[in-house]
């Protein structure tokens, strides 16, 4: 093992997580995830955005902490369950220059990341900006006149349009590791904060004169989740790292199967927490203003998010070597 | 051996989905509070044909015909998605006629019978849930010894806000005493004092806390003896599972989601084909488990296990279903309204109510099993 092993986040990144975590507080961004159908809060992202937040995944800002800030920027998000296409914003970084890019990074062009062939579009109605996923690469889609809004699960309105996508864009392998980075950050950052409030539940509610936690029914599902975010969580960091390692395409091979694992295991952990912590807060739990269902939700619905789908599976299975295409 | 249900009982089946012809469009299941005219409407329907009244004795104006034909009926409405099973004809009417005085079964029987008042159960309150027999409401005689003076708090009582009456467990001993000082009222929703505060839940529909602030209930509304609630309630609860948890939810649910599946192009996926192949096979069990529930009923035999067993298979059945249409469903899958997201949330209720899954697999590891747990 080498002497050099460190899997936390240096001072830098450690700083910028404090100042979103700080931010978030503030703005009380988690009470805002309560609501369905609101406007997108525009103001809010492009005050995030100001933080700096979206500079780290920018190819020409290497100084602004690359994918290692994205990572903990993204589960501080999730931690207080922050709206908006967080990943895609990431993604579209990676793939845009100019002036295109910085209207993005300062949070005033917002991004719709969907996959080719689907008419709805994340954040449609709202956005300003399409990008098309199709297997490996991503497109530019033409901004469609107008999009039906669409109600959905997490409480966003997205939009229903048909796009079409232009020309395919450069570094789009390498957007996609960011998006899955992002996306398995976010969601595990989110369903930590989940687990943390249900063991502190099961830690003081009590039923048959005993703490909820003290049955093993209850604190081992627990376990299992605190046991599968932790990998999922390192996953993502650890293809973070990777991502950050320019030095070798070997490094960007492993960090894009890294990140397919990260996502996959970042998804199955996450929703697998929700659904646990739900359990152990029971009545509470699935009311509308108790403290699980706006991350349950939103969990679901970032799980569901483009990209996704089966192109991480493929990535996995091609690397060990399992028959079919490669991807 | 036989699996199969009778000819008459068969007849029965078609005389039920024929009525059911005309509430195809109910969809009062999952979200009762929004349809609750439309369904109470429907129980009336359903009592002019006595059926409400399927396996009361004669003697109360039932037809005595047994568990088979209640499995039948509400098993065949929850396909529907229709309603669910009102617990006025079922728990509140059984207990009435095994414990209920002759005055009780006069005054309250043939309203239920008809249709007319429908009941909600107030067991639950915020200290005691899994730990009922922590309840805390008390029920204390008034000075003059005419009536009971309720004072305290409920919460996750269902569809109260429709209801007429409520039927509620109280303490009557002291805290110490546990399940030894509970006892049984019922309780007009409109007396004074009674509060029903609603508590909106991810479902769309909302539980309530039902306050009760010196609420007055006449003596001649306790059911059964003072502090004698704890085995009635236990009863009554044995005497409706046959029917709590019906298989006929979940095949349906199947069957949605397969439609849902196919209108969205994904049928032929071997992915999507696999784990549907392995959700139609937790379907089949969960019907066999039903069957097994109805076996012991019909036999008389204690189904506290098979009940617990049917239960959580049910509901882990009915969230693996709509949980995998998610899983595959991509962002499709997310827009609200359409049945797949609907049935993922509604779904995560259903291991919490009526008895949470934890509590269901302690009595199978302590009954069956002969474990702690
Ligand atoms: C949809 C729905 C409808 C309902 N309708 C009604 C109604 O009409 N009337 C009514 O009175 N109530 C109703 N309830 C309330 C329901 O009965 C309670 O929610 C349930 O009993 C659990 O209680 P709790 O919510 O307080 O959870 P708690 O008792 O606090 O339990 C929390 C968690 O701890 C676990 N746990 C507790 N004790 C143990 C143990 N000994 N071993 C292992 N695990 C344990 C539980 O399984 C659960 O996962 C309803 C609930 C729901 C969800």
């Amino acid at each position: 093992m080498s002497a050099g092993l460190d899997l936390a986040y240096d001072e830098d990144q450690e700083a910028i997580r404090s100042a979103v975590d700080r931010f978030c507080t503030q703005h009380a961004v988690e009470d805002q995830a309560r609501l369905s159908g609101q406007a997108f809060p525009r103001t809010l992202w492009r005050q995030l955005a100001e933080l700096g937040v979206f500079y780290p995944a920018a190819p020409e800002h290497p100084e602004a902490g690359g994918a290692l800030a994205v990572c903990a920027i993204s589960e501080t998000l999730g931690q207080h369950v922050f709206p908006g296409p967080i990943a895609a914003t990431y993604c579209a970084i990676q793939v845009l220059h100019g002036d295109a890019a910085s209207a993005v990074m300062d949070g005033h062009a917002l991004v719709s990341l969907s996959s080719a062939g689907s008419t709805l579009l994340p954040w449609g109605t709202e956005a300003d900006l399409f990008l098309v996923v199709d297997g490996d690469t991503i497109a530019r889609g033409e901004t469609p006149d107008a999009a039906e809004p669409i109600a959905t699960l997490g409480g966003e309105t997205w939009g229903r349009a048909r796009l079409k996508p232009d020309a395919t864009l450069p570094a789009s392998a390498r957007a996609l590791i960011i998006a899955n980075i992002a996306t398995a950050a976010y969601l595990t950052g989110a369903a930590w904060q989940l687990l943390r409030a249900t063991s502190n539940h099961a830690a003081t509610r009590k039923q048959f004169g005993k703490t909820l936690g003290e049955f093993q029914a209850v604190a081992h599902p627990l376990a299992d989740c605190a046991i599968g975010l932790t990998a999922a969580q390192t996953l993502a960091r650890a293809a973070a790292c990777s991502f950050d390692d320019r030095a070798t395409d070997s490094a960007l091979q492993q960090a894009r199967s890294l990140a397919a694992a990260a996502a996959l295991s970042a998804r199955r952990a996450s929703l697998g927490t929700a659904f646990a912590c739900h359990q152990v807060f029971a009545g509470i739990g699935i009311t509308l203003e108790g403290p699980v269902y706006h991350v349950s939700r939103r969990i679901r619905q970032v799980a569901s998010t483009p990209p996704g789908g089966g192109r991480e599976r493929d990535i996995l299975l091609n690397e060990i070597g399992l028959g079919g295409e490669a991807p | 051996m036989n699996t199969a249900f009778s000819k008459d009982e068969l007849a029965f089946q078609d005389e039920v989905r024929e009525f059911l012809g005309d509430y195809r469009e109910l969809d009062g299941f999952y979200c009762q509070g929004h349809k609750w005219p439309e369904v109470r409407a429907m129980f009336r329907a359903m009592a002019e044909k006595n059926w409400l009244a399927l396996s009361w004795p004669k003697a109360f104006g039932g037809m005595a015909l047994g568990p088979v034909y209640e499995f039948i009926l509400w098993n065949e409405v929850a396909y529907a998605r229709a309603a669910r099973n009102p617990l006025a004809a079922g728990i509140v009417a059984q207990t009435l006629i095994r414990y209920g005085s002759s005055a009780q079964q006069r005054d309250w029987l043939p309203r239920i019978r008809s249709g007319e008042i429908h009941f909600s159960l107030c067991y639950s309150e915020p200290e005691a849930g899994s730990d009922l027999a922590a309840l805390r409401l008390r029920a204390d005689k008034n000075a003059a010894g005419t009536h009971y003076v309720l004072n305290g708090q409920k919460c996750w009582q269902s569809y109260a806000q429709d209801m007429d009456y409520l039927w509620v467990l109280a303490r009557s001993g002291t805290q110490e005493s546990r399940g030894r000082g509970i006892s049984l009222f019922i309780c007009d929703k409109h007396a004074a004092g009674v509060t029903v505060s609603p508590l909106p839940t991810l479902d769309g529909d909302q539980l309530n806390e039902v306050f009760f602030d010196a609420v007055e209930v006449p003596l001649a509304q306790r059911v059964g003896e003072e502090n004698g609630a704890w085995p009635m309630i236990g009863e009554a609860l044995a005497d409706e599972r046959h029917i709590q948890f019906p298989p006929g939810r979940v095949r349906r649910d199947l069957e949605d989601m397969v439609a849902w599946l196919n209108a969205n192009g994904l049928g032929a996926d071997p992915v999507v084909r696999q784990r549907l192949a392995e959700l139609t096979v937790q379907v089949m069990e969960t019907e066999m488990l039903a069957l097994k529930v109805l076996e012991a009923m019909v036999k008389g035999v204690n189904a506290t296990v098979d009940a617990a067993m049917n239960k959580i298979s049910h509901t882990l059945a009915c969230q693996d279903i709509a949980r995998a249409v998610l899983d595959f469903g991509g962002p499709e899958a997310l827009v609200s309204g359409a049945r797949p997201e609907l049935l993922w949330r509604q779904t995560i209720t259903e291991t919490i109510g009526g008895g949470t899954s934890e509590i269901m697999r302690s009595v199978v590891s302590r009954q069956l099993l002969g474990l702690g747990g």
